[in-house]
């Protein structure tokens, strides 16, 4: 068998082999990225007017099917969520919990939590004016 | 193999352009929902409360009678009297801007929004103007007989404008590592059953 120093064939398609491998892996990263942008957005925004709607109500259960309606107007599935409340003397706190899946080639799969939380101070007196 | 760099090169720029725009644009959201959170909490102090529209004074007499019913002695006195109650909305301002502060703290803790400095925080309250003839009529108690108005606000508004710096993830590309956000935010509390044309 010879072997031919200096020849250069097909290097240039072993380079843009994995170029193109690097440049997979960083669009589909960017895309991933976000939209864990907007999932995070949208669960800081169904957060905050949840803890709005419990400031506002001083009611939980209220609360929580706000902060539902906001994240299916965000185009997430509520059920994919986890929303906690709580509330301490006047103040009303509301957490939305989000797994947000990312995958990215040739690195895998994996999870990660997004979380978006307000806190109130209740304004069920002000309500009665 | 130039131009795929190039490309690339490209690619890895506007990417982390638009991952620095992304984090801006967070940031800026956490800082509009916090101030959002500290108006709306400090408008939860403002109560209703009223007063009178109308101070004057009658006459109270204490007639004494002995066992067998005649008048023994009888005392007569000018007493004061309110009347004409008003209702209108009040608010701590000291209390209220101070609730606000806390409150943006809080919700930017809440936020994850990591090494911020709030820089300032300007809470203004505008009232109503609703101004109501006040008739005080107590001559004999304290000789006073006059009328004068005094504003019964049946809404107040609180405008608060916050400015807080926070870190500018590869900011540091276009030579700044921190931006400065600022937002305004607004809260109204008023009383019910207002009639219409009184939301200047």
């Amino acid at each position: 068998m010879e072997l031919k120093l200096g020849c250069n064939k097909g290097s240039a398609t072993l380079e843009t082999a994995v170029m193109l491998l690097i440049l997979i892996i960083m669009v589909t990263g960017f895309m991933f990225l976000i939209n864990a942008v907007t999932v995070y957005s949208v669960a800081q925004t169904a957060a905050r007017e949840g803890a709005r709607e419990y400031a506002i109500t001083d009611n939980a259960s209220k609360a929580a099917r706000k902060a539902k309606d906001e994240l299916s107007i965000g185009g997430i599935e509520p059920s994919s969520a986890k929303i906690t409340t709580e509330s301490a003397g006047r103040e009303r706190r509301v957490k939305v919990t989000i797994d947000y899946p990312i995958y990215i080639p040739l690195i895998g799969k994996s999870d990660i939590q997004i979380q978006g939380g307000a806190v109130f101070k209740s304004v069920k007196e002000v309500g009665n004016l | 193999m130039p131009f795929i760099a190039v490309i690339m090169l490209l690619l890895i720029a506007v990417t982390a352009y638009q991952f620095g725009l992304s984090v801006a644009y967070l940031s800026r959201t956490r800082v509009r929902d916090a101030l959002d959170s500290a108006v709306l909490s400090a408008a939860s102090l403002a109560y209703k409360t009223s007063s009178p529209t109308k101070y004057g004074e009658r006459r109270s007499c204490t007639t004494r009678y002995d066992s067998e019913g005649n008048v023994v002695s009888r005392t007569c006195r000018w007493v004061k009297t309110t009347s004409s109650y008003k209702d209108y909305i009040t608010i701590s301002k000291s209390e209220a801007k101070e609730i606000a502060e806390e409150y943006l703290h809080k919700n930017l803790r809440i936020s994850n929004v990591k090494d911020y400095n709030v820089l300032s925080l300007d809470v203004r309250f505008i009232e109503d103007t609703n101004l109501v003839q006040i008739t005080y009529r107590r001559p004999h108690t304290e000789g006073i007989n006059r009328t004068y108005q005094e504003n019964f606000p049946r809404w107040i508004r609180i405008v608060g404008k916050a400015r807080v710096e926070v870190p500018a993830p590869l900011g540091g590309v276009f030579g700044r590592d921190r931006m400065v956000v600022q937002i305004e935010s607004e809260s109204r509390v008023n009383l019910r059953n207002i009639p219409r044309g009184v939301w200047n």
